[in-house]
């Protein structure tokens, strides 16, 4: 039988120590501000769509999906464009990954959004989807930059991080407006300038 | 297009068959209906309508559910094998073939990865379109280090051919006056990006016997007075070009050939039209015509014709020899030496290396180029053999810069992160080996025992295997290519080999099994395609070749179906026929 007390229930210690890592990472001021549970809840605009929760997903259940929105968005966010979970990158990994995945990696990538939704519980005492951008975005970036992760978490949140980069740029919008899309080039130049501030190509040869 | 093209029964005797309609079935057709010949084209799949039926084409990714990919239970039913292959997408699904209908057995042990492409333009719709010619380094190999019979031509032979077919395609291409790789009718060459112009200064430096060269492929970067009467337009460098081409800027059977087959007037095709076996009179010694089964409902019927052109692809071709049997023939049609079957062959595609370019960071391209760099075979005399192995390769590859894709598996949350995906970053190089396969009297094909297909066609047995020379060679061409990429100076240089991996077949460039020669005791066909045996049978595909060879061969089965074609006309026309 599952022992549930010991998974949800937050140890004091690795509470603390958490904390102060990430304190470490994302600043008191921030910190303090998570402890005193303040300006939390703020939910983003797409957490209250009524598509999505209507939705019947293929592989996520509704919370999941919910959580796994939050990530796409945390990991690309509205800036000129569009965000990640603004294009529905959460729906189309339910999809991609229930049609043209394995069971495992349809397992590993449910098993790494409950992972991060459980984190966020134990150390915040809020969904992950609850929490401040600023608050998601640093956190996401704590579990990748340090050791928090297991091994096999940390190749579970590649790959998953890897479906809604390519669910981001394989969308209309993520093709043609944070990339430069030329359906037609009318001809290949080997050779033109490039600044780095300029778009990349979001039209390529699907091979 | 002409309602009367597509026959479904008729008693006509055609002057001739062509049983196929791909690169060489297309130019099998063309060269027959101008010279007068009322032809009949017979494909086992369905009609595909140049521009009408390229369902792929010109969609975004978005536009697709899977994002191009295609979905695990269909890739499980009908596509096991096909989804290998490169080209294999969402896009270009409907134009491979569905494993489920098409089985074949390999030995235990050894596999082969069969790439189908049965509708009417067959693989010249999905073809890489790398053009190239051989040389007689290729023509004289096996009489030179003794591996395979002598091909019973030489490039004299063939220039003119290898003209005639490159005029009337298209080919891009820079003349580079190179020994082992003759120049060919080129139209302008495709730009090399800035770093390949910087790899082939250091390469040619650093290595005097290598060349790098833009890679020639039968896209129309300049399309002639003729291409452009033909309903073809200059290449839009889109590099889609599985999907089909609406602007007919690459070769293909519905692009070029068939076209010029169908302004004759002589042109009839039969579509859905599975060939199970040739009819042969025994009593003239000719084949009469062809028994055919429908592809859709299996029921049955024959076409007449004077010749018959065996142009079903490498195995496709030989199947339906292997399966014509008479008591003449006991073991096939024209298989007097027992050849038949045998001496089968691909190329390796299994080494390689690739690398990163520091700098260039203000040096981007436009377009897709539908073509890359190539380092031409430089072991390709025995005098320049490696102590190792008989034969050489080609390197063939790209640069770019490394985008999402690769940037995806990068460490980066947020809005730095989303730049970071949206900037076109360091500059990468791969080089990937082209390997010649020897031809090997144990590397065959059958018809089994017992199994037969939906057609009730004995269904192939394969047994083909990389020998110790492939593989020493795909060594040495992992290491040569990771040499060629340290000695530029590049970072992150890996090489790797994949043999162990990948089954002879992904080259798509199967070859042998019907193969030329002189000699009717150990080959199946003369020096212009006919049959030893018959003379008015010929087989102008891959099944045809006496070696692999370095380089692609669609070019070398255009330019023997144009020549056999002509040599064909003119012994109909002297009665010899």
């Amino acid at each position: 039988m599952t022992d549930f007390s010991k998974n949800t229930s937050i140890n004091e210690n690795t509470r603390r120590s958490f904390l102060k890592q990430l304190t470490g990472a994302i600043g008191a001021t921030t910190a303090y501000s998570l402890l005193s549970g303040n300006n939390l809840a703020i939910a983003l605009a797409y957490n209250d769509n009524k598509e999505l929760l209507d939705r019947i997903p293929l592989l996520f259940s509704k919370t999941q999906l919910i959580t796994l929105a939050s990530i796409c968005q945390t990991i690309i966010p509205k800036t000129d464009t569009l965000g990640g979970a603004d294009v529905d990158c959460h729906g189309f990994i339910d999809h991609q990954l229930f049609h043209c995945h394995t069971e495992e990696e349809q397992q590993n990538s449910l098993a790494i959004v409950n992972k991060i939704e459980t984190i966020s519980l134990q150390y915040f005492g809020h969904s992950f989807h609850k929490l401040e951008c600023e608050i998601q975005t640093k956190v996401l970036n704590y579990l990748e930059m340090t050791k928090h992760f297991s091994s096999i978490d940390s190749n579970h949140f590649k790959s998953l991080k890897a479906l809604i980069v390519f669910g981001y740029f394989t969308s209309e919008i993520g093709a043609t407006k944070a990339l430069n899309y030329q359906a037609v080039p009318g001809g290949y130049k080997g050779s033109i300038p490039y600044n780095e501030n300029a778009k990349s190509w979001g039209s390529l040869s699907y091979y | 297009m002409n309602e009367k093209l597509y026959i479904n029964q008729t008693k006509d005797v055609f002057d001739a068959i062509v049983v196929g309609s791909g690169i060489s079935g297309g130019w099998a057709a063309k060269e027959l209906c101008e010279k007068g010949l009322k032809t009949l084209m017979i494909e086992r799949g369905r009609v595909v309508e140049h521009r009408k039926d390229y369902i792929g084409e010109s969609k975004g990714p978005w536009e697709f559910p899977n994002r191009t990919k295609v979905d695990n239970l269909l890739v499980e039913q009908q596509y096991k094998i096909q989804k290998q292959c490169y080209a294999f997408n969402d896009a270009t699904k409907h134009f491979f073939g569905n494993d489920s209908e098409l089985p074949y057995s390999t030995e235990e042990g050894t596999n082969f990865s069969w790439i189908r492409a049965n509708q009417l333009g067959g693989k010249s719709l999905l073809w890489h379109r790398q053009s190239y010619r051989y040389s007689d380094f290729d023509f004289n190999a096996n009489k030179a280090d003794g591996h395979g019979n002598d091909w019973p031509i030489r490039y004299k032979d063939l220039s003119q051919w290898y003209s005639h077919v490159e005029k009337h395609i298209g080919v891009s291409g820079a003349k580079e006056n190179l020994p082992q790789l003759p120049d060919g009718d080129f139209l302008p060459p495709f730009e090399f990006t800035a770093p390949e112009q910087a790899f082939k200064q250091s390469l040619e430096a650093n290595f005097p016997d290598r060349k790098l060269i833009i890679g020639r492929a039968a896209h129309l970067t300049k399309p002639s007075e003729f291409h452009i009467s033909q309903g073809r337009g200059q290449c839009m460098a889109r590099n889609e070009c599985q999907k089909g081409c609406s602007f007919g800027a690459y070769f293909s059977t519905q692009s070029s050939t068939l076209p010029a087959a169908v302004k004759t007037n002589n042109l009839h095709i039969a579509p859905n039209s599975v060939v199970h076996s040739l009819i042969y009179d025994e009593v003239t010694n000719k084949v009469k015509g062809v028994r055919v089964i429908d592809n859709d409902d299996l029921s049955t019927r024959e076409y007449f014709a004077k010749v018959i052109f065996l142009c079903a692809s490498t195995l496709g071709s030989t199947q339906i020899m292997l399966n014509s049997k008479s008591s003449k023939f006991p073991n096939g049609i024209a298989n007097s030496s027992g050849v038949l079957g045998h001496y089968l062959m691909d190329h390796n595609y299994n080494a390689g290396a690739s690398a990163e370019i520091e700098g260039f960071e203000d040096e981007y391209y436009s377009g897709r180029s539908p073509t890359g760099i190539y380092i031409p075979n430089f072991y390709y005399e025995p005098s320049k053999y490696n102590k190792k192995f008989v034969r050489g390769y080609a390197l063939a590859g790209g640069t770019g810069r490394t985008d999402w894709r690769g940037k995806a598996w990068n460490k980066g949350i947020g809005k730095d992160f989303k730049k970071h995906l949206t900037q076109a970053g360091k500059w990468h190089i791969s080089l990937g080996a082209q390997g010649e396969m020897l031809p090997r009297y144990e590397n065959m094909i059958s018809l089994h025992q017992t199994k037969t297909d939906k057609w009730g066609i004995p269904q192939l047995h394969i047994n083909c295997q990389w020998s110790d020379n492939e593989k020493l060679m795909m060594e040495d061409a992992a290491v040569q290519a990771e040499n060629i990429l340290i000695k530029a100076g590049y970072s992150n240089v890996t090489r790797y080999t994949s043999y162990h991996v990948n089954a002879p077949g992904l080259a798509i460039h199967e070859v042998g099994t019907a193969r030329m020669g002189k000699d009717p005791a150990d080959s199946i066909l003369n020096g212009y395609n006919q049959t030893h045996d018959i003379p008015n049978l010929f087989v102008t595909d891959g099944a045809s070749f006496c070696s692999s060879a370095v380089a692609n061969p669609s070019l070398t089965f255009m330019a023997l179906t144009a020549r056999a074609v002509n040599y064909c006309v003119n012994e109909m026309n002297n009665h010899r026929i």
